[in-house]
């Protein structure tokens, strides 16, 4: 059982949030974007702390608006949603057992179930009372059996929740008492018989090592003086004990040795570096979900785990396979992460991106789906099975749900349910809707980025702004001008992506719509250009955002026509000359040299730019692009 | 191994046929009951067993009752024999089930999970009036004529919009289906239900959401329904729908000779509608365990008269070993009914029956159980007319029951005005529900809080009981406190409430068994809401006192049994009544008397007296027709 959504209301930081959720989900955001709030969110709503007084996992400082507001207005409320994503998803047996707070949707029968938690602050007794209760699907606490209190007790058995903080010693966690790595000590069983042999055997080399050296012996007696001191009548005795007799005692400091290579030296998990330790309890929690988790819980218990920077020490190449070893976790993750490396094996749909906005964080990921509420009829029933499983009705919610990106034809289906003179607010529902999916980006396309990204778009996930270029000669150039105009683009943390050599300029901008970056697109005057932008079209950006956001150049004029022309031609010039010094000054020469060895004499022109220009030479168009992204007047 | 032998001991103490009916496993199984049969041991045994083969799965069993005292008995002893898992056993009343289902699932047909039941007459008459008045319509019949037609169409399942045809004027009929609408819409408006509303609404929302009904087949792998012949239409209905086609495991035990509740919509051919619908297999458990073999031979005889029957059902066998020295049938003779009633009074005083529990005197109606009340009072005779009861009989339980409703529904002023009412009479204030509302509007929302801020009575006790209230349900909301310290304030001696408050006693008893049972369905934990849908539902009638003759309807005298029975009125017109005698001889309703002729003679276990005067209300009477089907005359 996966938690499909989560919402926030009031929480720290968080003002609202509203975010859908993947069996694996990478937050990623800039310190103080909220992502730990999420984290403990999740983690105090699914705790096992709830009712004892004073222990409730919340605190005063969880209310954004401190403890001054009163009233339901400034309550934090957060609620989770665990939902099948196809019907006999979840195990019969666990439905059975959670019938009372499952609700089933009327049309799919698929199940779900929403759990609340809302807390307040009480100023009369200066406490924070949270309230726990599981929601029907009208989103109205369950009066009835699924109001009892053994429910929560009961669903908490199959989605234990376990975290890992940012600073993982591994010294604690591998200690006996620890929560994972003493799980499973205890967990061991032994043997009676074989006990009481072991125990046998380890009390014969105690004596074996107390007679190697006399000594011991000597140092025994003298102790021995403790026994007649405290003995009262019935005499004592001493003994030294260089390892545990008893079993347990063995068992529990048990420790973990790792030897890096064939030829190191085996080492206790403590005294290796913090990325082998770090990466050591990641491990250690999946062998603790395989080995101690079961036991008390039910066969269908699913961990959730929320794992900050699981990154954090490593090396870039381990941070690129750890995605596989986090993903291979059991049960459902959420991963906290400031690594480009990490991210960039992270399926784009599993990523959302935090943000700090002007009241609170705000989240972007892919959309999943679009909604519109308009009344039911039998018009919007005959329209919707025209359509398809592309778009269905929510009746409980009273909206219609799409998943795909609607058509003209199908939008004018749904526009014609709506008849009466009342039809206007419907209308624009359908119409907000429309809008909204166009913004949808397919599988197929979501993959071709995916592979053809793979290099590069770890960072991007990390920059505030995008570029888009062709190639990689305007990128080397892009990034000279960017020094030369005042905001060189690590400072402004803008990327730019040469989407010729990635993709398509189309997804990219799709990519940037939905996950909320500014963007900006050069191109070349020609066909090539004209391509681009007919592709910006065909993922339904109108020709105003195109205007807003796309630099293309005069008819005919590529880069290094542009340049030729400006008053950057003298760094072409010497740029050529570098590569060639017999090159003729004129401007078909140059051209032809520039065509001819394109990246070669991109980054001296670069370089020339940055040595010799001044800011007025920048052309417009070069300037305007950085003037669309905020990055410069 | 161990579960093999709990499961021998289980089935041990049955009978060959017993034994085969308990190890029933899937399939439709329709198990002839005769009454004294052991079809509650059956029942049980079979259900426990069930739960033994697979003690930790998760899977439900429904059994529905008739009573929730049949359901109560059931839970109890299936906690017996299998503690473990009686929390995976739903035993309740088509109602109780249908309310479940409406509070987990009932918004997708408009219910919202926190309804309200109204129950008593009296609030159905004022929601009907109310409901007129709103819609501005006069029905232009007295309203207690027109609720009952309500009710009979929500039993036909029959909506506002399809109901015309049960009229056979037109004009009429479009009155009703108006009041019935504007019924309807205003118990929605109220968040209310009521029981007929039950019922018809879980039927449609099975009807109208197939995958809601399958989610609970799901669950509740095992179906049992007890005295199955009395289901009518709308039960039988909502029984089809929950199973769909597929669903066969129904075990249900009927007795088509012991239908009693036809006038309610229960029909005798319903066993033959289940043969056709479900295929059953048919077990057959004639052998009566109760009562004498003469009485087993009079039974047998006055069936045989009714033609009505499943085809193939055998005669019931007697079972009991019996003692041959007492005289188990007799016949009174009286000249008049007044006579009868004194000398049935005479005669039980006679017998010195140690303990007066264990005779019934049994009527087809309760005006001869009047008559002899009074004169078993006359004879030094405690007795009880068992009736149930939709609300408390005494001030001070109608103020404790509506003192536990408003703490439930702090804002609804309805219950307030019942509450202030109620208050107003017991501890003689003056405060107007009106008043304290805007009292309540204008500072807290509380109404509750309001009252108790206003609430000043002048005698001690009654300043006591607002203390509680305040303490327990204003500051604190601790309902079982409040009932506690409540009752043990009402039952202080000196408050002299049994003295003053007509009913006061028996309302205590009804209460001190309704709070356990109550508490011991739904748990001790259990929040105030759960706990009054509960009482919502149950009787407040008083249990039996112990050494008080029990005075029962031939209908209240079902599923119970006593050593000794007196059947009074067997005389033309009285049994059978005078309208089945109007239908005709060979009527349903004819067969419906014999039936009930029937179930009254088989409540015995060691002796049977009947009796019959020849003038009734100064009407000359024949001696029933019963007396010479059963061949005693």
């Amino acid at each position: 059982m996966h938690i499909s959504r989560l919402a926030i209301d009031n929480f720290r930081c968080i003002r609202a949030l509203d975010i859908e959720l993947s069996p694996t989900s990478v937050i990623i955001g800039e310190n103080n974007a909220g992502k730990t709030a999420v984290l403990d969110a999740v983690k105090i709503a699914l705790s096992r702390k709830w009712g004892r007084s004073g222990q409730t996992g919340f605190n005063e400082y969880d209310f954004p608006f401190g403890a001054a507001q009163e009233g339901t207005d400034g309550d934090i409320r957060i609620r989770l949603w665990f939902s099948e994503s196809q019907r006999n998803e979840w195990h019969q047996p666990m439905v059975d057992d959670l019938i009372e707070i499952i609700r089933t949707d009327p049309h799919s029968g698929t199940h779900s179930i929403c759990m609340q938690v809302t807390c307040s602050f009480e100023s009369v007794t200066n406490s924070v009372e949270p309230v726990w209760h599981f929601l029907n699907d009208a989103d109205q606490p369950f009066a009835g059996a699924g109001a009892r209190n053994q429910n929560l007790s009961r669903f908490f058995d199959y989605v234990p929740c376990f975290s890992m903080a940012a600073m993982r010693d591994a010294g604690v966690e591998f200690g006996g008492r620890s929560r994972f790595w003493g799980t499973l000590l205890k967990s061991i069983e032994v043997d009676k018989d074989k006990a009481a042999s072991l125990e046998e055997r380890f009390s014969q080399l105690n004596g074996e090592l107390l007679a190697a050296d006399p000594k011991l012996e000597a140092i025994k007696d003298a102790l021995k003086a403790i026994s007649t001191v405290i003995a009262n009548g019935a005499a004592g005795d001493v003994d030294i004990r260089a390892i545990p007799v008893n079993l347990w005692e063995i068992i529990s400091r048990s420790e973990v040795v790792i030897q890096g290579q064939t030829q190191d030296p085996w080492l206790p998990i403590g005294k290796h570096g913090h990325g082998v330790q770090s990466l050591a309890i990641i491990f250690l929690f999946r062998a603790f979900v395989e080995n101690a988790l079961g036991g008390a819980l039910p066969e269908e218990a699913e961990p959730i785990l929320t794992l900050e920077e699981p990154e954090a020490h490593l090396h870039p190449q381990a941070c690129r396979s750890l995605w596989l070893a986090i993903n291979a976790l059991p049960g459902q993750k959420f991963v906290t992460t400031h690594s480009p490396f990490f991210v960039q094996n992270v399926p784009f749909k599993d990523i959302i991106v935090l943000r700090r906005g002007t009241s609170g964080p705000v989240a972007a990921s892919l959309p999943r789906n679009f909604k519109a509420v308009v009344p039911y009829n039998a018009l919007l029933e005959a329209a919707i099975a025209k359509i398809g499983p592309s778009i269905s009705w929510n009746p409980t919610s009273g909206c219609i749900v799409c998943t795909q990106t609607i058509s003209d034809a199908q939008f004018r289906d749904l526009l014609m349910c709506y008849t009466g003179a009342d039809r206007g607010p419907h209308h624009a529902e359908i119409k907000a809707m429309r809008d909204r999916s166009r913004s949808f980006i397919g599988n197929e396309e979501i993959s071709k980025l995916e592979s053809w990204a793979k290099r590069i778009r770890g960072e991007i996930f990390f920059a505030n702004k995008w570029l888009l270029c062709e190639g990689q000669a305007e990128y080397a150039i892009l990034s000279a001008v960017a020094d030369k105009l005042g905001c060189p683009l690590d400072a402004h943390g803008i990327s730019v992506i040469d989407y010729q050599n990635n993709g398509s300029p189309g997804a990219f901008a799709a990519l940037a719509r939905v996950l909320d970056y500014p963007w900006a697109m050069i191109c070349d005057g020609d066909n090539g250009g004209n391509d681009h932008i007919a592709q910006l079209r065909s993922h339904h950006f109108s020709d105003a955002e195109i205007a807003d956001r796309v630099t293309q150049l005069p008819k005919d004029f590529d880069l290094e026509r542009l340049i030729v022309t400006c008053a950057l031609r003298p760094c072409l010039l010497a740029a050529a000359r570098e590569l060639d010094p017999q090159v003729v000054d004129s401007d078909e020469a140059l051209l032809a040299l520039a065509y001819a060895r394109k990246e070669e004499i991109a980054v001296r022109i670069s370089a020339q730019i940055r040595l010799t220009a001044s800011v007025g030479d920048i052309p417009a168009e070069f300037r305007a692009i950085f003037v669309r992204i905020g990055a410069c007047e | 191994m161990r579960s093999d032998r709990d499961q021998e001991s289980l089935l041990l103490a049955l009978t060959d046929v017993q034994r085969e009916a308990a190890l029933w496993n899937e399939g439709a199984m329709m198990l002839l009951a005769g009454p004294g049969s052991g079809k509650t041991r059956v029942l049980t045994a079979r259900i426990a067993r069930l739960f033994k083969a697979e003690p930790s799965a998760k899977w439900r069993i429904l059994a529905l009752t008739f009573t929730t005292r049949a359901a109560d008995e059931m839970r109890q002893r299936v906690e017996e024999l299998v503690p473990e898992c009686v929390e995976r056993m739903f035993a309740g009343t088509f109602h109780s089930f249908a309310c479940e289902v409406l509070r987990q699932s009932g918004s997708h047909v408009g219910v919202r999970t926190d309804f309200k039941i109204y129950s008593s007459l009296e609030d159905r008459l004022l929601l009907l009036s109310e409901a007129l008045m709103r819609a501005d319509l006069d029905i232009g019949e007295p309203l207690d004529r027109a609720l009952p037609v309500l009710d009979g169409l929500r039993d036909r399942l029959a909506g506002p919009d399809d109901c015309l045809r049960y009229f056979s004027d037109e004009n009429r009929g479009k009155r009703f289906a108006s009041a019935y609408d504007a019924y309807m819409r205003h118990l929605q408006a109220e968040n209310a239900l009521d029981f007929p509303a039950i019922i018809y609404m879980a039927y449609r929302l099975f009807t109208s959401f197939p995958v809601i009904a399958d989610r609970y087949r799901r669950t509740y792998r095992f179906t049992s329904l007890d005295e199955f012949q009395d289901t009518n239409h709308a039960q039988y209905s909502f029984v089809r729908a929950f199973t769909g086609n597929d669903y066969k495991n129904l075990f249900v035990v009927a007795d088509d000779d012991q239908v009693i509740y036809q006038w309610n919509g229960a029909s005798p051919q319903r066993l033959q509608q289940f043969v056709t619908d479900y295929d059953p297999s048919i077990l057959q458990m004639p052998t009566n365990f109760r009562c004498p073999s003469d009485v087993v031979l009079m039974a047998n005889g006055l069936v045989s008269h009714n033609l009505l029957r499943t085809p193939g059902k055998n005669p019931l066998v007697a079972g009991k070993a019996e003692a041959h020295d007492i005289e188990s049938v007799r016949l009174l003779r009286f000249e008049s009914d007044d006579e009868e009633a004194a000398g049935v009074a005479a005669d039980l005083a006679q017998k010195r029956v140690q303990n007066a529990g264990d005779v019934a005197i049994i009527a087809r109606t309760k005006n001869l159980l009047v008559k002899v009340q009074g004169e078993l009072a006359v004879l030094g005779i405690a007795s009880q007319i068992s009736q149930r009861r939709d609300s408390f009989a005494s001030v001070p339980y109608q103020w404790l029951h509506c003192c536990l409703k408003i703490a439930n529904r702090r804002t609804d002023p309805r219950e307030f005005a019942a509450f202030v009412e109620a208050g107003n009479v017991l501890l003689d204030l003056k405060l107007e529900a009106d008043d304290l509302v805007e009292l309540a509007r204008s500072a807290h929302g509380d109404f509750l809080r309001a009252w108790a801020s206003e609430a000043q009575p002048l005698s001690a006790f009654a300043k006591k009981a607002v203390d509680i209230l305040r303490t327990e349900l204003v500051d604190r909301n601790d309902f079982r406190k409040f009932v506690r310290g409540l009752t043990e304030l009402f039952a202080q001696p000196e408050w002299t409430l049994v003295e003053t408050q007509p009913s006061f006693e028996e309302d205590q008893r009804a209460w001190r068994d309704l709070f356990t049972e109550i508490s011991g369905q739904v748990g001790r934990l259990a929040p105030l809401d759960t706990f009054l849908q509960e009482l919502d539902l149950r009787s407040k009638e008083p249990p039996m006192k112990t050494g008080v003759v029990p005075l029962l309807t031939i209908h209240g005298s079902k599923g119970n049994e006593f050593p000794h029975v007196y059947l009074m009125g067997l005389a033309e017109d009285v049994l059978p009544s005078f309208q089945s005698k109007k239908a005709g001889d060979r009527s349903p309703q004819m067969e419906e008397e014999r039936r009930n002729c029937f179930v009254a003679i088989t409540r015995c276990k060691d002796t049977l007296t009947l009796s019959y005067a020849r003038v009734y209300n100064g009407w000359a009477k024949a001696p029933s027709r019963f007396l010479r089907e059963m061949a005693i005359m």
